[in-house]
C-alpha cells in the first residue's frame, strides 16, 4: 500500500511541479512593466498558495505595450493569461483561450465606454467626424470600431490620437488639442476629481461590455488545472491578503466566467 | 479591456513586509550625543553614529531628530540590502514624525515624504493608500523649503509622480514629475541624483529625446561624483548610473 503510494508520487509528481507561465497584458494603461513584475510576481505566490501550486511554480511576464503582448502570447506560449476583450476577441476562440474567472466591480461584471467632450462643444458622434479623438481605449481599434462602437463609425471617421495616460488625453482635451476623449467605466467615475471635470459631458456611451478576466489555454493545461485557477482567482478577495486589494479597487469577487456571458460581444466581432 | 480594472490591480498588489531594527556593525567610538547639523559629507562611521546614539538618547529636539531622519536615510540610500533599507527608513521616519509633532517644519515634512515613500516601497497596498499623504508632506516641502538637500523636495515629489500609479487608480502623473525633475535639475544642477532621477524618468517614459538626454545625464552626474565626496549614499548612485550607462 505503502509502495503503491510512493509510485503514485512519482508518476504525479513531473506533473505537479510542472512550471507554468502567465502574460498578463496592458496595453494602453499606464503601468510600466518594471513597476508591475515584482507586484505580479507577488500576486502570483498567493495564488498559487489558494490553489495547491508549489511556491514559485508560476513565472508571469508583464507587458504594457500591446504588440509586445501579441508577440509574447506566441513565443512564450503560456499556459494562463490576463488579456483584454480585444485581444481575446481577436485570437481567443481559434487559439484555444478559455475565459475562467471574469472581476465583479462596483456589483458590476460590465462596463460602459464613453466619449467625453467640453461642455456644449458637440452633441453626438456624427458631429465628431474628423475631429481629434484621443484616449486609452484607442489603443485596440478594432474593439472599439466592433464593440464599442458597434459598427456603426470606424476610427478612420476621427482624428484618432491614442494616448498611453488617460490624464493626458483629458488635459488635452481640456487645452483644446483634442476635441474628444473616450474613456472607460473607471476613468469616467473619476472625472470630477479633475479640477477641469465639471466643464465635460458625455456625448457618447457604449452598451454594457463584458469584463475580461483570467483565461487559461486549453491545449497547454489540463481541465483540472483550469478549474485549480478558477477556484484560486473565487478564493482571493476573501484571503486576508487579498482582501485589502480587492476593496481597495471596488473589486467585489471574482466570479467563474461563462462562456456565454460574451456571446453578444462575440457575435459583433464576426 | 483597456478600462478593466484587474490588471492595474495586479499591478499594484503586494503581501506586506515587517520592519525591524537594524544592526549596524563596525561602528566604534561614537559621540554620545546627536548632532544638530548633519554631516558634510557624511560617511557610514557618521550616520551610523547619529543613529546609534539616538538609540540611547532619553529625548532628542526637533531639530536632532531631523538629523536623526537624514541619517538612516542616508544609511538607507547606501544600502545595499533592501531590507535593511526599509527598516533603516522605517526608523528614520520615526524620527521625522516626531520632529513634525514638535515642531512644523518643512524640513521635516521633507524627511516623512520621503522616508515614507522608502519604507513602503516594497508594500504597495500600504504605498497606495498612503500616497496622498506622502504627496502631501512632499508638496508642503516643496512650497516651504525647495532648495533643501538641493532640490530635494522637487526631486522626491516629481519622481514620486512618475512611480505612482496613473490616474485614475493613483496620483500619478508623469508630465507634472517630468517637470519637477526638470525643476530640480535647473535650480541645483550640482546634485548628482537630480541628474540621475531624470535620466531613469526619461528612460523609463521613453520621453521625447531621452535618448540623447539620458547619457548627458548620466555623464555629468559621474563627473560630479568625481569632483566632490557625497559620502555614503553616493555608492549605490554609483551603480545606478552604471547601469543606466549600459
Amino acid at each position: 500500500m505503502r509502495r503503491w503510494g510512493i509510485v503514485a508520487l512519482l508518476v504525479l509528481a513531473p506533473a505537479a511541479l510542472e512550471a507554468r507561465s502567465l502574460v498578463l497584458c496592458y496595453p494602453g494603461g499606464g503601468v510600466k512593466a518594471r513597476d508591475a513584475q515584482p507586484s505580479t510576481e507577488k500576486m502570483l505566490r498567493l495564488v498559487e498558495q489558494l490553489g495547491g501550486w508549489k511556491a514559485g511554480t508560476f513565472e508571469p511576464f508583464f507587458t504594457a505595450k500591446a504588440d509586445e503582448c501579441e508577440r509574447w502570447m506566441v513565443e512564450k506560449k503560456p499556459d494562463f493569461a490576463i488579456v483584454t476583450l480585444g485581444y481575446w476577441l481577436d485570437h481567443g476562440a481559434s487559439d484555444g483561450w478559455e475565459p475562467l474567472v471574469q472581476p465583479k466591480v462596483h456589483g458590476k461584471t460590465t462596463e460602459v465606454f464613453r466619449v467625453v467632450v467640453r461642455k456644449g462643444t458637440y452633441r453626438d458622434l456624427e458631429g465628431l467626424k474628423g475631429k481629434a479623438l484621443g484616449g486609452t481605449p484607442l489603443a485596440e481599434p478594432r474593439f472599439v470600431e466592433r464593440v464599442v462602437f458597434q459598427g456603426r463609425y470606424r476610427l478612420s471617421d476621427f482624428d484618432a490620437r491614442p494616448t498611453q495616460q488617460a490624464l493626458k488625453a483629458l488635459r488635452a482635451l481640456h487645452e483644446r488639442e483634442l476635441e474628444a476623449v473616450m474613456v472607460n467605466d473607471q476613468q469616467y467615475r473619476s472625472i470630477d476629481s479633475l479640477p477641469f471635470g465639471g466643464e465635460l459631458e458625455a456625448i457618447f456611451q457604449s452598451e454594457p461590455v463584458p469584463l475580461m478576466g483570467v483565461v487559461g489555454q486549453v491545449q497547454r493545461t489540463t481541465p483540472d488545472e483550469r478549474k485549480r485557477l478558477q477556484k484560486a482567482m473565487q478564493g482571493f478577495c476573501g484571503h486576508p491578503d487579498g482582501k485589502g486589494f480587492c476593496e481597495l479597487f471596488g473589486i467585489d469577487a471574482f466570479l467563474p466566467a461563462n462562456g456565454s456571458v460574451y456571446d453578444a460581444v462575440r457575435a459583433l466581432w464576426k | 479591456m483597456v478600462g478593466w480594472a484587474l490588471v492595474p490591480w495586479i499591478a499594484l498588489i503586494g503581501i506586506g513586509c515587517g520592519a525591524q531594527r537594524v544592526r549596524l556593525d563596525g561602528v566604534s567610538e561614537c559621540p554620545e550625543d546627536v548632532p544638530s547639523r548633519p554631516p558634510d559629507p557624511p560617511s557610514y562611521q557618521d550616520l551610523a553614529c547619529i543613529v546609534v546614539a539616538a538609540r540611547e538618547a532619553p529625548s532628542l529636539t526637533a531639530a536632532q531628530h531631523r538629523v536623526v531622519a537624514r541619517a538612516a536615510s542616508d544609511l538607507a540610500a547606501g544600502e545595499t540590502d533592501t531590507s535593511r533599507a526599509e527598516a533603516l527608513a522605517d526608523e528614520g521616519l520615526e524620527h521625522a514624525r516626531k520632529a513634525l509633532t514638535q515642531e512644523d517644519h518643512p524640513v521635516s515634512h521633507y524627511y516623512v515624504g520621503m522616508l515614507w515613500g522608502l519604507a513602503i516601497a516594497r508594500r504597495p497596498l500600504a504605498a497606495l493608500k498612503a500616497l496622498p499623504s506622502i504627496e502631501h508632506h512632499l508638496r508642503l516641502a516643496a512650497q516651504g523649503t525647495p532648495d533643501e538637500d538641493a532640490g530635494g523636495p522637487l526631486r522626491v515629489l516629481g519622481m514620486l509622480y512618475v512611480k505612482a500609479p496613473a490616474w485614475p487608480q493613483g496620483i500619478g502623473d508623469t508630465d507634472k514629475g517630468l517637470e519637477l525633475l526638470e525643476q530640480a535639475v535647473v535650480t541645483h544642477p550640482e546634485h548628482p541624483l537630480n541628474l540621475l532621477f531624470l535620466a531613469q524618468a526619461l528612460r523609463d517614459n521613453e520621453a521625447e529625446g531621452w535618448e540623447q538626454r539620458v547619457p548627458d545625464l548620466v555623464r555629468q552626474a559621474q563627473e560630479l561624483l568625481e569632483r566632490r565626496d557625497f559620502g555614503w549614499p553616493a555608492r549605490r548612485w554609483r551603480r545606478e548610473l552604471e547601469s543606466l550607462a549600459h
